[in-house]
C-alpha cells in the first residue's frame, strides 16, 4: 500500500539494527527486545516526552534524550540504561522524583502487581528515599464518572488519559488542571466526563491513579485467570481478555490486536458482562405445564421437543426458526442447518424487521465475501456513512473513522436524519435528511456523479437518478445542492479509495441501500455492510436468511443448493422462505416456532406484533439465557450458555472470524445453542454434527471464493407523505447503553446511559415553542412516548426517540408494515 | 531616567530615546517614527532580512539568537505565516519590555511591521503578560491610532501590503514566555511547551511558519532601517552589537532601566548608573541576567563586560539583562528559596524533573530557613538539581537549578550558619 520506506541503520547498546526512517528510538529498541522504561509513551498516542523516564544517551549529544520522542538517524549510536551510566543515572533520577510524592500504597492499590511504576521501582529503585519532607496530599478517590475513580496522589501526570480523550475518542472534559506540583487530572465542574470509551483510560493508566468502580478491591492480577475472548456486544470484534477469580468474571480488558480494536474497547464491552452471572439466568430446561414453568431434565425437555417435531412433521404443519443476530458462528450455522434439515423450512431469519428485495440482493453478495478491513477503512480517502450512528452502534468502527478523519485527513460524510457524534468530534459533514429520503440524497449524488461525466456510473443507477420521482425525493430530503455536490466531489476525488459504510438498519429506508450499493459498485469503492449485532455477519454467512443458504448461496439456485446438499444431505427445501415479519404475521399456522437468542416480543420493530405472534403460535421453543418477554411465552425454554461460558467463533463486520475460549463454568446445565440443536436433531434422527470441530468442518466446506460484484435493481422511489395530522417522521435506533437484556445487572454502566429523551431540531423546537427539558409527547398510530426534550442537529420535521431506553421506547411506536413512521410531536 | 550628573558612565539611548514623550502617534511621527517602515517597504523583503543580518541584531529575550537568521528560516511558499511578539515579560527582575510598551508603543509596532514585511506575513500578534494591564491598554490605543492613520490595515503607507495586529493578554503563567508554550496559549490551549522539532519557524502558530521575537528586539529594528546596519554594528562589541537595556533592581540607590552599549561593565551599571549599593553597604552578589539559568556573581565579577560572550565566559548568562543586586546583609539561602519558590510555582507540571524537583528543593530550602536544615541536604539539593538540569522538557527546568547550585557553591557558609543557628542568621 505505502511506498517502500527509507531504511536507517543504527546501533543500540552495540547491536546493529535497521528500521524504517522516522521510527522512534523506543520502538526501534523494542524490535530487538530492549525495553526502555516509560510511562507517558504509548504506541497509539502521539509522542509527548513528559515523564522523562526513557532518557537514553545518544553519542554526540551533550544531554540524554527521550527515546519516546527522538526519531532514529543513520549511524546513530544509542546507549540505553544497560550500557550507559548517563542513561541509567538519568532514569534513576527521574524514578526518584516520580516517587517523592507517590503514596507508595501498593499493598492496597488495584494496580499492584501490574504496575509499571512498581515494577520499575522494584527493578531499579533504591531501597529507601532521600526525600524527608511532606508529600503532596489530595482528597481521594474522586469519582470522575460512575465508572472511573481518580486518585491524584498516585498520578504520575503522564497525560495518557487526557491524550486518549483528546486524540483517540475525541471526548472532551477530562483535562490537566493547575500547574507545577499541583498539576492534576480533573473534570470540569459544570461539564461531566461523558464517554462511551472511559474504561480505556483505566487500562492505559500506568499507575493506580484511575481505577474501575467495578473492579476496585476485587482481585489481584496474580489471583485471576485470564482467557482470551472476543466481545459479543456488537459486531466490532474487539479482542478482549476475560479475567476471572473463583469462576466469577471480575474484569474484562481490551486485548491488543492492531488489525481490529488496536488496544481499545468501549464501556459496554468492558463493563457490560454482569448479565452472564446473574441469578435470573435460566439454569435448567423449563417446560410449561398447567400455566407455569416447571424445571425438568434435559432428557425430559428433549423428549417434549422431539415429540412435537415428529407431530408437526406428521401433520405437515409449518415451522420457522428465528434468531436475533446474537449467536456465535457455530450456533448460527447449526440453526441454519437445523431449520433446513430438521424442520425442513427456509422460514429462517435473524432480522427483527421486514426484509426487502434490494436488501436480499445485496446480502447475497455480502455473505461470505472478503469484505473491508479496519485498516482499509482507516486508509480511505473518503468515507461516507449512511444509516449508522457509529459511536452508538459500532463504537470501535467510530474510533477508526475518527482516526482516519483526524490523523489521516480522510474526508468524512454522514447521511441521515441526525447529526451524530462523528460530526461533532471530527470535521465530518452531516447531510441531514428525514428518514425515508436517504435514497433521494444518494440518487442526487449519483446524478451529480453522472453529470460529471463519470462514465462508469451504472446505467440502472443513472436512469433511476434522473427519474422524476428521484428528483421529488431529493426535494423532500431538503439536502442542499452544496452538500450533494461536495459529497459527489469527495467520492469522485477518492474513486476506488472511498469507502461507503451502510448500517444494517438502512434497509428500512426504501431504495437507500440499493442506491448506496450501486454508487459504490459504479465507482469501484469498498462497501461496508455494518450490522449492529455481534453475530449478524456470521449469521448471514451461515444462511440465517429465508432466501440464502451458507455463503450467500441463493435458496432457489439449484447448483448452489446442491453444493450445500453435498455437506448437509439432500432434500433441502427449494422455495424461498418467509422473512421474520411474515413468519410472525402468520404465526397462527406455525406448528413449531424455534427462537434462538432472540426476543421478538421486545425487539421486533413493531409495537405489538412480536407479542401477538408468540401468543398465537401453537408451540414455541426458546433457547435463551433469561426468561424474556418472548421466552416467557414459550412452551419449552432450553437454557443456553452465554459467550464466556463456552468456546466458539465470532465473525465481525469485516468478515473476520475470531475464535474465543470459555472463561467460566456454564450456568446450571446450560449448553451452547449449537449443542442444543445437535442434541434435538440427533434425537429426531437426522444426522447432525455432534462435535464443534465437525460443525466447523462443515462450515469450512461451505465457504466460497470471492465473487464479482454486480449492481442491484433499484426499487421505485418511495415518496414521503407527511400530512397535517402527522407532520413529523420518526427516527429510532438503539443507543449503546439501553434497556437491552445483555446490560442486565450493569447498574454502574447504565448510570452513564443517556436515559429517557426525545430529540428535535432547533427550527422545530422554535416552531413548537419547546426548550430543552420540556416534556414532549410523540405519538404514532401505534403508540406514544413522553419524555424530556433535547434539541439536537436533526433534519426538519424529524424526531429522534431511542429505540429501547428506559422511559423512551421508540420501538413502541413502529408498525412493521410501514417503512416510514409518521408521528405528531407536542408539548405535554 | 538616570541622573547622569553623578555617574561617570552615560546611557546610549536608542530604543529608550523617546521615553520622555507621551507615546502618541503624533509625537512618534514628529521624532521620525515609521520612517524605518517606509524605508523597508521601498526595499525587497530579502534586502530587509539582509540588513537585519548585517546589523548583527541578536534576540533580546535571553538566548541572543541572530534575528535576521531566524527571519530567513521562514519558508517562502507556506502561507499564512505569522509574527508574534513575545511580550510575556515574566523573568524575575526584568521590566524593560514593560517600559518599552508603555512609553513607546509605536516603536514596537513599527519594528514588527518591518518584520512582517520581511517574512511576507499579514497577521501579527502581541502576547502581553496578563498582569500588564496598562501596557496592554497603551498598545491597544496605539494600534487604534495606527489603523486610523494607515500604518496598519489595508494598503499600509500606500503600498499593496496589508497588515493586521491582535493584542492578546496572557493569563499569568511564566511558562508562556517560552515560545512554544506561548503559541499554545495564543491558540487557546493550556500553556505548556511543545515538542521540538518541528520548530516555530516551520510549525508555529496554528501549525504555520511563525517568527517569535522579544519586544526589545523588535524595538531595535526601525533604528537599524533608518540609521543603517553599519551604524548599529558600530555600537557594542563585535559579537554583541548594539545597545541593551539593563533592568537594575534590589539593593541599589537608583533602580531602573538603563540602556547602554554592550561594551559596558557590570561595575559601570551598578556603581555608575544605578548609584552603587544602597546606603553605602558592600556588594555581596548580583545576577547578570535575571534569574533563569544565571548563576549568581560575587563582587569579583564586577568588571565583567556585559555582553553575551563575556558573561558566559565568566560562568553565567546574560539572559534578559536583569541585574538584581544583593547587599552584604542579604541572606543568600532566602534568595535561593525565593527563586526556587518562583520556579516551583511557575513550573507548568508537564515533565517530571521540573515539576517534582523544584517542589523537592523548595521544601528543603524552606526547612533551612525554618531551622531544620541538615548538611546532607546540601549534597542532595545539588544532586536533585542535577536530575532536573538537562533532563527536563524545556529550559525552565534548567533555569530553576542555577540559584541553588550557585548559592551552595559560593555561600556554603551561610547554609552552614543556618544549620548551626537553627534558623536564618540574618534575622528579619
Amino acid at each position: 500500500m505505502a511506498a517502500e520506506r527509507k531504511q536507517v541503520t543504527l546501533t543500540i547498546d552495540g547491536r546493529e539494527i535497521t528500521v524504517d526512517d522516522g521510527t522512534l528510538i523506543i520502538r526501534a529498541a523494542e524490535q530487538i527486545d530492549t525495553y526502555i522504561p516509560r510511562f507517558c509513551d504509548h504506541p497509539y498516542l502521539a509522542p509527548l516526552g513528559a515523564c522523562r523516564q526513557c532518557l537514553v544517551e545518544v553519542e554526540g549529544q551533550r544531554k540524554p534524550l527521550t527515546a519516546c520522542t527522538t526519531p532514529v538517524g543513520e549511524g546513530m549510536v544509542v546507549k540505553t540504561q544497560f550500557t550507559s551510566e548517563m542513561a541509567s543515572d538519568a532514569q534513576e533520577g527521574v524514578l526518584e522524583l516520580l516517587l517523592i510524592n507517590h503514596p507508595l500504597d501498593c499493598p492496597m492499590c488495584d494496580k499492584g502487581g501490574e504496575c509499571p511504576l512498581q515494577d520499575q521501582a522494584l527493578a531499579y529503585g533504591p531501597g529507601g528515599s532521600r526525600y524527608v519532607d511532606p508529600k503532596r496530599r489530595f482528597v481521594k478517590p474522586v469519582p470522575i464518572s460512575p465508572l472511573v475513580y481518580l486518585d491524584r496522589e498516585r498520578c504520575v501526570l503522564c497525560a495518557r488519559c487526557t491524550r486518549f480523550a483528546n486524540e483517540i475518542s475525541g471526548d472532551p472534559f477530562i483535562e490537566l488542571f493547575e500547574r507545577g506540583a499541583l498539576e492534576q487530572v480533573a473534570i470540569f465542574e459544570d461539564e461531566p466526563y461523558e464517554s462511551v470509551f472511559s474504561g480505556n483510560v483505566i487500562q492505559i493508566c500506568p499507575v493506580g491513579a484511575l481505577t474501575s468502580a467495578q473492579f476496585r478491591f476485587k482481585a489481584r492480577p496474580f489471583d485471576m485467570a485470564s482467557t482470551p475472548s472476543v466481545c459479543n456486544h456488537c459486531s466490532a470484534g474487539c479482542n478482549t481478555v476475560v479475567q476471572t477469580r473463583r469462576d466469577q468474571i471480575v474484569r474484562v480488558l481490551a486485548a491488543d490486536n492492531a488489525e481490529v480494536n488496536e488496544v481499545w474497547s468501549c464501556d459496554k464491552g468492558r463493563f457490560g458482562q454482569a448479565y452472564v452471572q446473574r441469578p435470573e439466568r435460566v439454569v435448567e430446561p423449563l417446560v410449561h405445564k398447567e400455566g407455569e414453568f416447571v424445571g425438568v431434565s434435559w432428557a425430559e425437555a428433549l423428549r417434549v421437543v422431539v415429540e412435537r417435531i415428529d407431530a408437526v412433521k406428521r401433520a405437515g404443519a409449518r415451522t420457522a426458526a428465528l434468531s436475533g443476530g446474537r449467536l456465535a458462528d457455530e450456533d448460527a450455522f447449526a440453526l441454519s442447518r437445523f431449520a433446513r434439515t430438521v424442520l425442513g423450512t427456509n422460514d429462517v431469519d435473524q432480522r427483527m424487521r421486514a426484509g426487502t428485495a434490494e436488501e436480499d440482493d445485496i446480502l447475497a453478495q455480502v455473505a461470505g465475501s472478503a469484505g473491508t478491513s479496519y485498516g482499509e477503512l482507516e486508509a480511505a480517502k473518503a468515507i461516507v456513512v449512511v444509516g449508522s450512528d457509529l459511536q452508538q452502534e459500532s463504537p470501535i468502527v467510530f474510533l477508526r473513522v475518527h482516526k482516519a478523519a483526524t490523523r489521516r485527513d480522510s474526508v468524512v460524510f454522514e447521511v441521515g436524519a441526525r447529526a451524530t457524534t462523528l460530526a461533532r468530534r471530527t470535521r465530518a459533514r452531516s447531510v441531514l435528511c428525514p428518514p425515508g429520503t436517504e435514497a433521494g440524497v444518494l440518487l442526487g449524488v449519483a446524478s451529480e456523479l453522472a453529470a460529471r461525466g463519470l462514465a462508469t456510473v451504472d446505467e440502472g443507477l443513472r436512469a433511476a437518478a434522473t427519474g422524476p420521482n428521484a428528483t421529488t425525493l431529493l426535494d423532500q430530503s431538503r439536502a442542499s445542492a452544496g452538500d450533494i455536490g461536495s459529497l459527489a466531489d469527495a467520492l469522485a476525488a477518492a474513486g476506488p479509495d472511498a469507502v461507503v459504510v451502510c448500517g444494517d438498519r438502512l434497509a428500512q429506508s426504501p431504495g437507500a441501500l440499493a442506491a448506496a450499493w450501486n454508487i459504490s459498485f459504479s465507482l469501484g469503492t469498498r462497501f461496508v455492510w455494518l450490522p449492529r449485532r455481534a453475530g449478524a455477519r456470521g449469521g448471514l454467512d451461515a444462511g440465517l436468511h429465508p432466501r440464502l443458504l451458507p455463503g450467500g448461496r441463493r435458496v432457489e439456485d439449484e447448483a448452489a443448493r446442491a453444493e450445500v446438499e453435498q455437506v448437509w444431505g439432500g432434500g433441502l427445501p427449494a422455495a424461498p422462505g418467509r422473512d421474520a415479519r411474515d413468519v410472525l404475521e402468520g404465526s397462527a399456522d406455525l406448528g413449531l416456532l424455534l427462537l434462538a437468542g432472540v426476543d421478538p416480543a421486545s425487539d421486533f420493530g413493531d409495537a405489538t406484533l412480536g407479542r401477538r405472534a408468540l401468543d398465537r403460535a401453537q408451540f414455541v421453543v426458546a433457547n435463551d439465557l433469561f426468561l424474556t418477554d418472548s421466552s416467557r411465552r414459550a412452551h419449552v425454554v432450553l437454557p443456553a450458555s452465554a459467550f464466556p461460558e463456552r468456546e466458539g467463533t465470532l465473525t465481525d463486520w469485516e468478515g473476520r472470524a475470531q475464535p474465543f475460549a470459555a472463561a467460566v463454568t456454564p450456568a446450571g446445565v446450560s449448553r451452547p445453542d449449537w449443542e442444543i440443536l445437535s442434541l434435538i436433531a440427533n434425537e429426531v434422527g437426522v444426522g447432525f454434527p455432534r462435535k464443534l470441530v465437525e460443525l466447523q468442518r462443515e462450515m469450512n466446506a461451505l465457504r466460497r471464493d470471492p465473487r464479482e460484484r454486480s449492481a442491484v435493481a433499484l426499487p421505485p422511489p418511495h415518496l414521503r407523505r407527511l400530512d397535517e395530522h402527522h407532520p413529523f417522521t420518526l427516527l429510532t435506533y438503539p443507543l449503546l447503553l439501553d434497556a437491552g437484556t445483555m446490560l442486565l445487572g450493569a447498574t454502574d454502566l447504565l448510570e452513564t446511559s443517556e436515559g429517557a429523551f426525545v430529540e428535535i431540531g432547533p427550527a422545530d423546537a422554535q416552531r413548537l415553542g419547546v426548550k430543552a427539558g420540556d416534556r414532549l409527547r410523540v405519538e404514532s398510530a401505534c403508540g406514544a412516548v413522553e419524555a424530556p426534550a433535547r434539541i439536537g442537529m436533526l433534519a426538519d420535521r424529524c424526531v429522534f426517540v431511542p429505540a429501547n431506553n428506559h422511559g423512551a421506547r421508540g420501538l413502541s411506536m413502529l408498525d412493521a408494515g410501514e417503512p416510514v413512521t409518521l408521528v405528531t410531536v407536542g408539548k405535554v | 531616567m538616570s541622573d547622569t550628573a553623578t555617574a561617570t558612565v552615560q546611557e546610549t539611548k536608542v530604543v529608550t530615546a523617546r521615553f520622555d514623550g507621551d507615546g502618541s502617534l503624533d509625537a512618534y511621527l514628529a521624532s521620525g517614527g515609521y520612517e524605518g517602515l517606509r524605508k523597508a517597504l521601498a526595499m525587497s523583503p530579502a534586502d530587509v532580512i539582509e540588513a537585519v543580518k548585517t546589523a548583527g541584531l541578536r534576540g533580546r529575550g535571553g538566548a541572543g539568537f541572530p534575528t535576521g537568521l531566524k527571519w530567513s528560516f521562514i519558508p517562502k511558499d507556506v502561507r499564512p505565516s505569522y509574527i508574534v511578539c513575545n511580550a510575556d515579560e515574566g523573568e524575575p527582575g526584568t521590566f524593560k519590555d514593560r517600559e518599552l510598551m508603555e512609553r513607546d508603543p509605536h516603536q514596537l509596532i513599527e519594528g514588527m511591521a518591518i518584520g512582517a514585511f520581511a517574512i511576507g506575513c499579514t497577521q501579527m500578534y502581541i502576547y502581553v503578560r496578563g498582569e500588564f494591564a496598562h501596557a496592554a491598554r497603551v498598545l491597544e490605543r496605539a494600534a487604534r491610532e495606527a489603523y486610523e492613520k494607515g500604518y496598519l490595515g489595508r494598503n499600509i503607507l500606500g503600498s499593496d501590503f496589508d497588515l493586521d495586529l491582535i493584542i492578546h493578554r496572557g493569563a499569568g503563567a511564566y511558562i508562556c514566555g517560552e515560545e512554544t508554550a506561548l503559541l499554545e496559549s495564543l491558540e487557546g490551549r493550556r500553556g505548556q511547551p511543545r515538542l521540538r522539532p518541528p520548530f516555530p519557524a516551520t510549525h508555529g502558530l496554528y501549525g504555520k511558519p511563525t517568527v517569535v521575537n522579544n519586544v526589545e528586539t523588535f524595538a531595535c529594528v526601525p533604528h537599524i532601517m533608518v540609521q543603517g546596519p553599519e551604524w548599529f554594528r558600530g555600537i557594542g562589541t563585535e559579537k554583541s552589537p548594539g545597545t541593551k537595556m539593563f533592568s537594575l533592581s534590589g539593593d541599589v540607590e537608583r533602580p531602573g532601566n538603563y540602556e547602554v552599549p554592550f561594551s559596558t561593565t557590570a561595575r559601570d551599571l551598578i556603581e555608575g548608573l544605578a548609584g552603587g549599593v544602597k546606603d553605602g553597604r558592600k556588594l555581596k552578589a548580583f545576577t547578570p541576567g535575571g534569574a533563569s539559568s544565571t548563576p549568581f556573581f560575587g563582587p569579583d565579577k564586577l568588571d565583567v563586560n556585559m555582553d553575551w560572550e563575556s558573561v558566559m565566559a565568566a560562568g553565567s548568562l546574560l539572559g534578559t539583562g536583569a541585574m538584581i543586586v544583593f547587599a552584604e546583609d542579604a541572606c543568600m539561602v532566602r534568595a535561593a528559596l525565593r527563586y526556587t519558590r518562583f520556579y516551583a510555582h511557575e513550573s507548568c507540571g508537564k515533565c517530571t524533573p521540573c515539576r517534582e524537583g523544584t517542589y523537592w528543593i523548595e521544601n528543603t530550602l524552606r526547612r533551612f530557613e525554618e531551622g531544620g536544615g541538615r548538611e546532607a541536604d546540601l549534597e542532595i539539593m545539588v544532586d536533585v538539581a542535577g536530575n532536573i538540569g538537562g533532563r527536563s522538557f524545556c529550559a525552565l527546568g534548567d533555569f530553576a537549578t542555577a540559584p541553588v547550585t550557585s548559592t551552595v557553591k559560593l555561600w556554603r557558609d551561610e547554609y552552614m550558619a543556618h544549620i548551626k543557628q537553627k534558623g536564618c542568621p540574618f534575622g528579619r
